[in-house]
């Protein structure tokens, strides 16, 4: 399958720009705000064949790093974490709303705990209220998810990826 | 390319990215945060923390109160615009005299890089306008010291606020009635406060007392507010310190434009 890797990056940066910028604010609650990328991250790991989901995965941790407060942390995880997905292709399914949420809360708990872990190694430092932060994250993040996983389904066609139709495929 | 390879290449690339040390990979989160900044900032900063329900009844006052408090804060805050104006005019007088005082750079605030890991923000002044590592940096209403320059480039230099883990000031705690000051060392504490480590408990520190940057040789003539004690325990590790908490006065959400202090105006390239 094709894929247009420009329209992936343009997306990426966008998805980025907006996660970081202040009007996403307006959303927070306690300064908590869902992970976008982290979703899209699960998104196309879940959705794409295993190359694409590693590439796809390092570049989204890679571009959540640039509007981070560190380089390393975020591309790591996500791109370990999207890896893992990508193998787990066949066993996560998420056709159900309640699956996506259940399975985003999940994966951006253990991201979160990675990426602070990380984090203290690089910068000598954790969040503070690292706990409230992690799991106040994942809980909006799977809140967020389902309506996010439309979203990205939408684009996903625009990138190239026919998201349900790929799925059947790799179920044989 | 196999998938293995693939995904050890990244990984690589992704391990060198977390052992390079922060001080060299902060460059792209700088280059990110100074071209997208026009985007980032709509919106307003911090808006969900200022529109939120109060916590708890400690939060809330009476009609009558609030009026009263907005008051005083306008009537403050004019005072402030008129002894600010002041402020500078005499500073650039002063800059004239045989004995040069200290020169004032206004600069704009163009990337705010606050976070819980650093406290920085980039100014739209840098090395073409006499500004050095080490300068302080005044917050542009308060007067009062908000960090010190930490990277200085041509057009731009990076600010390191008071509050960030990584910057350390000599202080002078003074209390009104007291005839000496009270020296230290001041760190930020990686939040929105900073601590005066190693001061012995013989010292007699009490919650509102001021906080002042300490003059240095070449950088400052006279202290300058930092803030004032918000708390003094004892400190738990170590029975016969203190453990100093100090409040800066500057809001980090409202800093848009801020002044650094160049103690050698006439030795800038600027005309």
């Amino acid at each position: 399958m094709r894929i247009y890797w420009i329209r992936f990056f343009i997306f990426i940066v966008v998805l980025t720009v907006f996660s970081a910028g202040s009007l996403f604010n307006v959303i927070s609650i306690r300064n908590i705000a869902p992970d976008l990328l982290l979703i899209a991250t699960v998104f196309f790991a879940i959705h794409c064949v295993t190359p694409h989901a590693v590439a796809a995965s390092f570049a989204i941790g890679f571009a959540a790093d640039l509007s981070g407060a560190a380089m390393g942390p975020n591309m790591l995880a996500f791109g370990l974490l999207g890896s893992l997905i990508s193998q787990l292709q066949r066993v996560v399914i998420m056709k159900r709303v309640l699956h996506q949420a259940v399975a985003i809360f999940i994966f951006a708990l253990i991201a979160g705990a990675l990426i602070q872990l990380l984090y203290y190694f690089k910068m000598d430092q954790t969040s503070p209220q690292v706990f409230r932060t992690i799991l106040g994250g994942a809980l909006y993040s799977g809140a967020a998810a389902p309506l996010m996983w439309l979203v990205l389904t939408a684009f996903a066609m625009w990138l190239g990826y026919h998201p349900q139709r790929y799925r059947r495929m790799s179920y044989r | 390319m196999s998938r293995g390879t693939l995904f050890f290449t990244l990984l690589i690339a992704a391990i060198i990215m977390q052992v390079v040390p922060h001080r060299h990979t902060k460059r792209l989160n700088m280059f990110f945060l100074n071209v997208f900044s026009p985007v980032l900032n709509i919106g307003l900063p911090g808006f969900s923390g200022i529109f939120r329900p109060a916590s708890s009844t400690d939060e809330l006052v009476s009609q009558a109160k609030y009026n009263e408090l907005v008051k005083v804060y306008k009537n403050t805050q004019a005072a402030l615009i008129e002894m600010h104006s002041r402020y500078e005019t005499l500073a650039r007088i002063r800059s004239g005299l045989p004995k040069p005082g200290p020169g004032l750079v206004r600069t704009r605030v163009t990337t705010a890089a606050i976070s819980d890991f650093s406290q920085e923000i980039i100014v739209n002044e840098g090395s073409d306008a006499g500004l050095k590592v080490g300068q302080l940096v005044l917050c542009g209403k308060q007067s009062g010291v908000i960090g010190s320059i930490s990277e200085v480039r041509e057009g731009t230099a990076t600010v390191q606020l008071v509050t960030d883990s990584g910057h350390t000031l000599m202080v002078a705690v003074w209390r009104e009635g007291r005839e000496n000051y009270i020296s230290g060392k001041m760190v930020g504490n990686g939040k929105d406060a900073c601590k005066i480590p190693l001061l012995s408990r013989e010292y007699d520190i009490r919650v509102g007392d001021t906080v002042f940057a300490a003059p240095r040789q070449g950088l400052l003539d006279t202290p300058i507010i930092i803030g004032e004690v918000a708390a003094v325990v004892n400190d738990q590790n170590r029975p016969l310190l203190w453990d100093i908490t100090v409040r800066p006065i500057f809001d980090r959400q409202s800093l848009s434009e801020v002044v650094v202090i160049v103690m050698n105006p006439r030795e800038t390239n600027r005309p």
